[in-house]
């Protein structure tokens, strides 16, 4: 039988939305109506569409006004225009908006069956290209490497250069910037590719414990070595090694490291046997490494072997045009892990995730997307999905005007009070025709 | 004339002279659906649905009246000599309610050549056979079966894809056939009367 495709029909005139509604669930189609544009946009929130049969001339919004408002929130939904009236013109316009085909009714019954299954295979291919390409991209480790500001495309820029040399790198940045993505980046493409990517976060381990997992150590070289295990190091021979931060490395250790980086050469611990590797070292911090030399905590040494190529990441805060990309990104992620039908995020939304200073970088970015998908019950992420975001951390351009206070004041009331304006005019010690005046002054809406 | 049994299908001609055709449609129906098949009294043709601007006829109309009717058949399928067409169509060769009671065939395409001229009777009647099949099984809710080339449920817009598409379900149809029986409980030949 067919596949269960959504297709949405809008019409206004009910003879044509029921009859083509008809032919098509004979197809196997779940099929829909809408009478009007504001009815299909509304039905758009709440479900997928995978198919629009769109009528050009309809009262209160016409097809190619609805067309444009589809393209712009649902771009994977395809739309074909159907009209009794054709012209060039509203053909070209309507291709031009979007449109994937136009159609003049009635149309032969093989045209119209033709077209929609030629579409749902286009359709089907195009999603399938889009997750082998995600799928590649993982391999590579690119796929959250993600940004259009200019910082961002001359770190990628950086990352071709530097990945075909075997210079030790040191990447630099806020938590959660994606120096091990950077890292993992400069390893997949670089000439040892084909070798292991060993990380170590030697922040989240003690110092004994640090040594042994780096060095590895033979039976009995303490208690509870009860086998020979061998080291990160050795595991990353022919490889990358991937110190994550590398500014929490006590100083003994620093000195050992050092001089593994510079003779290749190291033991293991309770072990006699000299080890060779050969493996190129990518370091990241978070931490001001000049401010913890002059402190005394980094050695100078260990810096100028570990900072051959400096590379650092901006804060998610000063590019905040990538944001809409990196949400769009997670959103897609998420989308396919958890199976729901969210496919795009409102630009009121939007809005909000760019106004938002993400102390927490990209991972923090990446937790709030998950989040919303999880809680998400629309078609399309909203404001309602970030309210998390608690207004305090939410930066106003002019944090000290009156005015923003009391903007900001009359707005948390007015959602506290569900916009019943007597009981926020009450809870404001105002009088209702002062808050209606204030709500109009201040451009204030529901 | 057969008198009407419950639980049967009721063939009704409107309008249709000769009845040879009505008959090798009845004959294939009870033959693929192995269910009891009636042919009603012959009906004048359905001006009612006649569209004077289109000089066609409404499929939706006929079947609405179809449907209607008050015989006790289970499902109704009408066969006519005019051209059907349903609003968003240019023409239709049948139309059924999904998961209804009534269908309609229309002979008037039927009996010509792909590039004009008469086809021969042995075609009309093959023709007439295999889209009345389709049209009654998607009043049991079957719909444009996708799984086999060689099924009477593929979908076929053309005189050439119609007669290359078999007179018979596929597998997958006929279980869903037999599902659709079970749903709206109807016996078969086989399990006897209800």
């Amino acid at each position: 039988m067919a596949p269960k495709i959504r297709i949405l029909v809008v019409d206004d005139e009910l003879i044509i939305r029921e009859s083509l509604r008809g032919w098509l669930q004979k197809s196997g189609y779940n099929v829909d109506a809408a009478e009007g544009g504001t009815a299909a946009l509304r039905m758009l929130e709440d479900t997928p569409y995978d198919l629009l049969f769109l009528d050009i001339m309809m009262p209160t919004m016409t097809g190619i006004e609805v067309l444009a408002r589809v393209k712009e929130r649902y771009p994977q939904t395809l739309v074909v225009m159907i009209t009794a009236y054709g012209s060039v013109q509203t053909a070209v316009e309507a291709m031009k908006g979007g449109a994937s085909d136009y159609l003049m009714k009635p149309f032969d019954p093989d045209q119209l069956t033709l077209l929609t299954e030629k579409l749902m295979q286009q359709k089907k291919l195009v999603e399938e290209n889009i997750y082998l390409r995600e799928q590649v991209a993982e391999r590579v480790r690119f796929e959250n490497l993600v940004g259009r500001s200019k910082a961002m495309q001359e770190l990628f820029a950086v990352i071709q250069d530097v990945a075909a040399s075997d210079a030790s790198v040191l990447i630099t940045g806020e938590t959660g910037t994606g120096k091990e993505l950077v890292a993992k980046a400069i390893h997949a493409k670089g000439p040892r590719c084909h070798a292991p990517f060993i990380p170590i976060n030697c922040g989240a381990l003690p110092e004994p414990l640090l040594e042994s997992e780096l060095f590895g150590y033979e039976r009995g070289a303490f208690t509870g070595a009860v086998r020979a295990k061998k080291g990160r190091l050795e595991m990353a021979h022919r490889g990358t090694l991937f110190l994550d931060e590398v500014g929490t490395v006590p100083l003994k250790m620093q000195v050992d490291l050092l001089r593994v980086l510079e003779t290749k050469r190291f033991h293991r611990l309770g072990g006699r046997e000299e080890i060779e590797v050969d493996f190129r070292v990518i370091a990241a911090t978070n931490r001001d490494l000049h401010e913890a030399i002059q402190h005394g905590e980094f050695r100078q040494d260990f810096f100028y072997r570990l900072n051959v190529i400096s590379l650092h990441i901006p804060p998610l805060r000063q590019r905040r045009e990538d944001i809409p990309l990196l949400a769009r990104h997670f959103l897609e992620r998420y989308r396919r892990e958890t199976n729901k039908q969210i496919d795009s995020i409102h630009p009121e939304a939007n809005a909000i995730l760019e106004r938002y200073d993400w102390p927490g970088n990209a991972r923090e970015l990446e937790n709030a997307i998950e989040r919303a998908v999880v809680i998400g019950k629309k078609r399309s992420l909203g404001p309602e999905e970030f309210s998390f975001l608690t207004p305090s951390v939410l930066p106003t351009a002019r944090p000290y005007a009156l005015r923003e206070s009391e903007v900001a004041h009359l707005k948390k009331v007015l959602e506290d009070f569900g916009w019943n304006i007597s009981r926020a005019a009450d809870a404001l010690e105002i009088n209702r025709v002062t808050l209606h005046k204030k709500i109009k002054r201040y451009g204030l809406r529901q | 004339m057969m008198v009407a049994r419950h639980g049967a299908i009721g063939v009704v001609p409107l309008g249709v002279g000769g009845d040879a055709v009505v008959r090798i449609i009845a004959a294939n129906l009870q033959a693929l659906f192995n269910l009891p098949v009636d042919i009603l009294s012959n009906l004048t043709s359905p001006d009612y649905a006649l569209n004077g601007r289109r000089q066609q006829y409404n499929a939706a109309l006929i079947l609405k009246r179809l449907a209607e009717s008050r015989d006790a058949h289970r499902r109704v399928l009408g066969v006519v000599n005019v051209d059907l067409f349903i609003p968003v169509l240019t023409y239709v060769f049948g139309e059924a309610q999904l998961g209804g009671r009534a269908a309609v065939v229309s002979l008037h395409r039927l009996g010509v050549r792909e590039n004009g001229g008469q086809a021969s009777l042995d075609i009309l009647y093959e023709r007439a056979a295999k889209v009345s099949v389709h049209e009654l099984a998607h009043t049991f809710a079957l719909v444009h079966c996708n799984q086999r080339p060689e099924c009477v449920m593929r979908a076929s817009y053309g005189l050439e894809e119609l007669d290359g598409t078999p007179l018979f379900f596929c597998d997958y149809c006929k279980a869903f056939l037999a599902e659709a029986y079970r749903r709206f409980n109807i016996s078969n030949l086989d399990g006897g009367g209800e």
